[in-house]
């Protein structure tokens, strides 16, 4: 079945495609293969082997790699739970893969906690999440991959992501608003020829309701599409606006659609002004008393031009269209028709009245809780500064030459502004002003400056994912060692998982930590320098997550 | 909050107040103290009908001389917006302990918009709702049907009138909805109680018309003391309300609707003469003795109003030539007559009421104090005749309060006959227009009985021109500029597109295919730029169709399509409400949504387009009015003569206070934020700017005066982003915000100063 050199690391009975069979997982550590694959074998007992591969268009190694990853993840986390659901099926279907650096026995630890409850969305939304953003996929395969930190800890502090990625992907596209004008295209005899795709249909229904009823009646039960199409064309209704003069013949169909066409344009369809919102209501003013003065005079006549009053009601009617198929599709959020269901009109009239009046700044408004910000690639967040001119930082010497300049320049213009350059208070006040200028400007070159060092060799990369690493552990350190109400005597299992757990975490940060220190004593000076202080930072997080584990192991032992 | 104005305990319901709200109360306190008119412009958005009420109230509240509240509006939605808002003010009052007790504030519309009959109220048009109201409701009708029950009565008007309860409605704030619940609850018409209650409340809200329209006025607003303090909020277009409410129009439809009636009118005469002559007698008695007694007719009889002011009623008897029923009918028709002929014209004919009389009496004999009875004479023989069906007299009633007015007011009125309808026209369809061309004989009144007139809106520059066309004094006369911690609003001018071709609304270059274009870019443009609501205000309703048609060959909608649904202003106001609804909808739901209205039109009076209902308004254009117009150009005529006002200066100002009304609706706080284009390269000269309300002058630097469309989107893009970042309300603290120790503070150094 498979190949030489190739070993089963993983074995689990599935079923695909209704064949029940072994899924293998093997290992096969070819670093150097020229693209990155992952191959899927599936093998039933009964029927042929179906060997699915996939190379990645990516040929940068590392993506590719990352984003192969993450499939590879997904599809582990599928066999393990499938392994826990199905014992006595089988089937046989064995990913295979190269290049890949993981061992068995972390893979299992990923797996083993993989409970039942994750659903294939969730799935899917994880998989996602992590081949859209670079950093998360880092600590993603540093962590879980390597089994530091189970599949299942490592998302349940991140459920926002998930949810913010559910409601991303829910987000359906609206309905299209375009306005639609069939042109025919001219061909080589110089015959015209219109084109109705189910698109142009669509658009057309949406300008012209009753052609969908129409068309709803008619098609196909009485007459062909093609037919009705045809029909169409060559219709009155359709071609009413055409300057060409038509000999146009009478049409069941479209005669009476233009009747109602009709009516519609010549605004005859009155309007219940009892759904109208009172706020909005004009016609309310306009009956508000008896009418007085002069008419308006020409220009402020409405209607007056006919062919565009025609034009703007089709285009009224064109738009409550489209808006009202969005409001129908909408399955989430309310509605405002909904709405006005749901509590009455004079309720909703009342609610919009409020709601019109009230002045939301004037109001007593809680503490201003701003908005965090989330960067999705943090290393971004420096691009912009790279075309910025180059801030020179200015020592003293430098500075009071540029002042004492500036002082020259003063005392010349004595003539017009008078200034006592050589009195007490003059000085202070220079002084003052030129020192609170230079530490500005010595602060923004000092940043600047740090920026670029960090983009040397990487650093900003390598500290930040120690950075980021680090912090996760800790994390999960403090989460694990916090004490439950379940956490007792009597229950004894779930401790002890806890001080597994603990334990592990502890092995893992202290490890960090001289990675940290390794990396940290790698950098020049000047890189020292900059990152000494996020260094510290990192150490410090370490020994208090170190701290909290010796708490914890001693609290236990008491406990115990 | 709670704060002291001099010595006046002020109820604000908010946590905090804008700078520029307490300092516009301070200004109205010191105009209510003095007892004088006071011309206040407040930026648009910043809680002006609010600080009215609330200082108002205060103030009424806390004096013993407890003056009445008149708060007039534009829109039956600002009013109901400002009934909403008192209701509110008086819950905060009796939260925070002030109990106002037997307070009453009340909302006053038409019967149409208030009637809860189950037949009348599906009636869509005011005319006909009022007409079979009457018929149903006039004490002749209402007797009749004591003896004949198939003699249909409105059940809601029976209990109300039967109604012994001195006090009507609990003390109270009624929206009009609730007005209406209340109705329906009591089984009482709730247009007939407000009415009643009109006199006993303590604020009062009704539209403009309800004050300045003499035919109105007479029936509403009669008896309130002089006291009384009387707001025109929204007021920057009150010279026009003025003078609508004094003008009359005349058509061919209208002449033979009345010659219809006088026949009627004949009829009924000689039916009752047979049946019941002493009735006619007794009504030629009461007018011997001076038409005092009959006007005491109960209030819901008197169904035609006197289109003239108090001031200038007649108070004396009916002249004896028309004192006879078919006397007065056969003067009628003379009348009528004598304008079917003056119609017949080919050419314009302009003349003043006084050559109009003379002309009249020349050939018809008709002197002018007969005349001047005429509306008050109709609406007597009708009464007597008791006629019900007045839908059909609708015609009659307009000829009679134009002679009335006519021959009663000699100066500042222009009588225009114009056989066709426009320049274009060829077949005739003549006119008469009265026009009255004085925005102050309207305002006088007002102005001299009621001691205190608030005149207040977002617009109303430059200040001194209100005063001079509406010869008001004021006390105090105040323009407030906004406090902003950040630049919630962005006004710019773009004078030219991307090619550079500049662009404007001027009627020589208007419909130049390039000045179209670039209009059009310039919405696409912005489409794309600016999320969900965006409203483009046009001119007129002539550009506007015009432009609509042009866009749509040039592709231009289609792009636009693409971004935002297009929704219009049409001829139908329901369908534009609609429209504007749906409008919303596009807004909430994040589709994006743009909205074509015309400045003076249906929309850009009273509708908000605040928040996410309009993050831009593009004014493509300068709005100025029709300056071919034979009417504007009278007035213009008049205004120099008799104001001084320069005809450009007036056209000018009348655009630009447009214009600046139309951008205004983008804001709502100052939390709200919004774009305002100006599209015209006029806007970027100097004279136009100058007349721009200062708060949003000021905003228009050098930067952003002269722009082309690229420029435009690209400081567009800039300002949306910067507006998008959450915005820390600490910041504004004490700065354009104040807290009750901040106006403490603030006051205690004025003090000191």
């Amino acid at each position: 079945m498979w190949e030489k050199g190739e070993v089963t690391e993983l074995k689990s009975a599935t079923i695909l495609q209704k064949k029940e069979g072994m899924l293998y997982y093997q290992q096969v550590s070819t670093q150097e293969a020229s693209r990155v694959k992952l191959r899927l074998l599936v093998s039933s007992d009964k029927g042929a082997d179906v060997v699915y591969t996939f190379l990645w268009k990516e040929t940068d190694k590392d993506v590719a790699r990352n984003e192969r990853d993450v499939f590879k993840n997904a599809l582990v986390i599928k066999m393990g739970r499938s392994r826990q659901t199905v014992g006595t099926e089988k089937s046989n279907a064995k990913p295979e893969e190269e290049d890949s650096e993981l061992t068995l026995g972390k893979k299992r630890k990923a797996n083993d906690e993989n409970s039942m409850k994750i659903t294939d969305e969730d799935l899917k939304a994880r998989q996602n999440i992590l081949s859209s953003n670079v950093e998360l996929a880092h600590l993603h395969k540093s962590l879980v991959v390597s089994g530091i930190i189970s599949e299942d800890v490592f998302w349940e502090s991140r459920m926002h992501l998930i949810r913010e990625y559910e409601f991303q992907s829910n987000i359906k596209k609206g309905e299209d608003s375009m306005w639609i004008e069939l042109a025919p295209s001219v061909q080589d005899n110089g015959n015209f020829k219109y084109t109705i795709t189910p698109e142009v249909a669509k658009a057309l229904f949406k300008q012209y309701p009753q052609i969908k009823d129409a068309y709803i009646n008619n098609v196909p039960h009485k007459i062909q599409e093609k037919v009705f199409w045809k029909r169409f064309l060559a219709s009155q209704f359709f071609n009413r606006n055409k300057s060409t003069s038509l000999k146009v013949g009478k049409d069941n169909i479209f005669d009476k659609c233009m009747d109602e066409e009709d009516k519609f344009l010549n605004g005859e369809n009155q309007v219940d002004t009892n759904q109208i919102l009172t706020i909005l209501d004009l016609t309310k003013t306009e009956e508000d008393h008896t009418e007085t003065g002069n008419e308006k005079d020409i220009t402020m006549q409405p209607g007056k031009n006919v062919e565009s009053l025609l034009l703007i009601r089709r285009f009224n009617r064109h738009s409550e269209q489209v808006l009202m198929d969005t409001l129908k599709n909408e399955n989430y959020g309310m509605s405002a028709s909904t709405n006005r269901e749901k509590m009455g009109m004079k309720e909703m009239n009342k609610q919009e009245l409020e709601k019109s009046i009230i002045i939301e700044d004037l109001e007593k408004h809680d503490e201003n809780i701003g908005i965090s910000l989330k960067l999705d690639n943090t290393e971004r967040y420096f691009d912009n500064s790279k075309n910025n001119e180059q801030l020179v930082e200015l020592s003293k010497e430098e500075q009071e030459s540029i002042v004492s300049y500036a002082t020259d320049q003063l005392s010349s213009i004595q003539g017009k502004i008078k200034l006592e350059t050589s009195s007490k208070v003059f000085i202070t006040v220079f002084e003052s002003i030129t020192k609170s200028l230079r530490n500005k400007t010595n602060q923004v070159a000092r940043a600047k400056k740090a920026v670029e060092i960090m983009k040397e060799g990487n650093v900003h990369q390598r500290i930040n994912e120690l950075y980021l690493e680090c912090y996760e552990l800790c994390r999960h350190m403090f989460v694990v060692t916090k004490l439950g109400k379940n956490d007792n005597l009597n229950r004894g299992s779930n401790l002890e998982e806890k001080v597994k757990k603990s334990r592990e975490l502890s092995e893992a940060i202290t490890k960090y930590g001289e990675k940290v220190d390794s990396v940290f004593s790698k950098f020049n000076e000047n890189q020292k320098a900059v990152t000494s202080k996020i260094v510290e930072r990192i150490k410090s997080c370490i020994e208090a997550a170190l701290e909290e584990h010796k708490n914890f192991m001693r609290m236990q032992s008491i406990l115990v | 909050m709670r704060f002291l104005i001099d010595d006046l305990p002020v109820i604000f319901p908010y946590e905090y107040i804008y700078p520029e709200q307490f300092n516009y109360m301070c200004d109205l306190k010191r105009s209510l103290d003095a007892k004088g008119h006071c011309l206040l412009e407040m930026p648009s958005g910043t809680g002006k009908t609010i600080s009215l009420l609330s200082l108002t109230v205060a103030y009424q509240q806390f004096y013993p001389d407890r003056r009445k509240i008149v708060y007039c509006s534009r829109t039956v939605p600002e009013i109901d917006k400002a009934l909403a808002e008192l209701k509110r003010l008086l819950k905060y009052r009796a939260d925070n302990g002030v109990k106002d007790e037997g307070f009453l504030g009340l909302g006053l519309t038409s019967r149409r918009n208030l009637c809860i009959h189950p037949k009348l109220s599906r009636e869509r048009k005011g005319k006909v709702v009022d007409a079979r109201c009457r018929s149903m409701t006039s004490s002749w009708v209402r007797a009749k049907s004591k003896n004949d029950p198939d003699v249909e009565t409105c059940s809601f008007f029976e209990t109300l009138s039967e109604s012994q309860d001195a006090m009507l409605m609990p003390s109270g704030v009624y929206t009009m909805d609730d007005l209406r619940e209340y109705g329906a609850y009591k089984n009482f018409c709730p247009y007939f109680l407000a009415r009643k209650m009109v006199a006993a409340a303590d604020v009062i809200i009704y539209s403009y018309h309800y004050m300045l329209d003499p035919k109105v006025t007479e029936l509403i607003s009669k008896e309130f003391s002089k006291d009384t303090i009387v707001i025109f909020d929204e007021a920057h277009n009150i010279d026009g309300i003025c003078i609508d409410a004094l003008s009359i129009d005349l058509n061919l439809e209208k002449l033979e609707a009345s010659t219809r009636s006088v026949e009627q009118l004949s009829e009924k005469i000689e039916e009752i003469k047979k049946t019941d002559s002493a009735k006619l007698q007794e009504e030629y008695n009461i007018l011997v003795q001076g038409l005092k007694d009959a006007s005491e007719a109960r209030v819901n009889d008197i169904v035609i109003e006197n289109p003239v002011l108090p001031d200038d009623l007649l108070n004396e008897a009916v002249p004896g030539s028309i004192r006879k029923a078919e006397h007065f009918v056969s003067f009628l028709r003379r009348f009528v007559e004598y304008i079917k002929a003056r119609m017949r014209v080919m050419h314009v004919v302009a003349e003043t009421p006084l050559s109009f009389l003379q002309h009249l009496k020349e050939v018809t004999f008709i002197e002018r104090k007969p005349l001047q009875f005429c509306s008050q004479r109709l609406a007597s023989l009708v009464r007597t005749l008791e006629i019900t069906d007045l839908e059909d007299y609708w015609g009659l009633q307009k000829v009679a309060s134009f002679g009335t007015l006519v021959s009663t007011y000699d100066e500042g009125f222009l009588i225009l006959l114009e056989p066709f309808e426009s320049e274009a026209a060829t077949t005739p369809n003549p006119r008469l227009h009265f026009a009255c061309l004085d925005a102050a004989i309207a305002m006088k009144p007002v102005a001299q009985r009621f001691s205190t007139v608030v005149i207040t809106s977002g617009t109303l520059s430059p200040l001194e021109m209100y005063p001079r066309m509406l010869k008001l004094k004021t006390v105090v006369m105040e323009s407030y500029t906004m406090t902003l911690t950040r630049p919630c609003f962005l006004p710019i001018v773009v004078t030219r597109g991307s090619d550079q071709v500049s662009i404007s609304s001027k009627f020589e270059v208007r419909n130049d295919p390039a000045v179209v274009r670039n209009f059009g870019n310039l919405l696409i443009e912005m489409c794309k730029t600016v999320p969900d609501g965006l409203v483009a205000f046009f001119p007129s309703y002539l550009y506007m169709e015009s432009i609509v048609a042009m866009w749509n060959e040039m592709g231009i909608l289609k792009q636009v399509y693409k971004h935002k649904l297009i929704f219009v202003e049409t001829p139908d106001t329901a369908e534009t409400s609609l429209a504007l609804e749906s409008y919303r909808k596009g807004c909430e739901n994040g589709r994006g949504a743009v909205l074509f209205s015309v400045a003076r039109g249906k929309v850009s009076e009273g509708v908000d387009f605040d928040n996410n209902y309009g993050r831009a308004v593009i004014m493509f254009g300068i709005p100025y009015q029709y300056t071919e117009s034979r009417i504007l150009k009278a007035r213009l005529e008049f205004m120099r003569e008799n104001y001084q006002i320069r005809e450009n200066d007036f056209l000018a100002f009348d655009a630009i206070r447009h214009a600046s009304q139309c951008v205004g609706r983008v804001l709502r706080g100052k939390s709200d934020y919004g774009l305002m284009i100006f599209a015209d390269k006029r806007y970027g000269r100097i004279d136009k700017r100058s007349k721009l309300p200062q708060w949003i002058n000021q905003h228009i630097t050098e930067a952003t005066s002269n722009l082309s469309t690229d420029m435009a989107v690209s400081t567009s893009k800039l300002f949306l982003k910067t507006m998008a970042q959450p915005f820390d309300f600490d910041l504004q603290l004490g700065n354009s915000l104040w807290s009750e120790q901040d106006i403490v503070h603030k006051t205690k150094g004025r003090i000191a100063n």
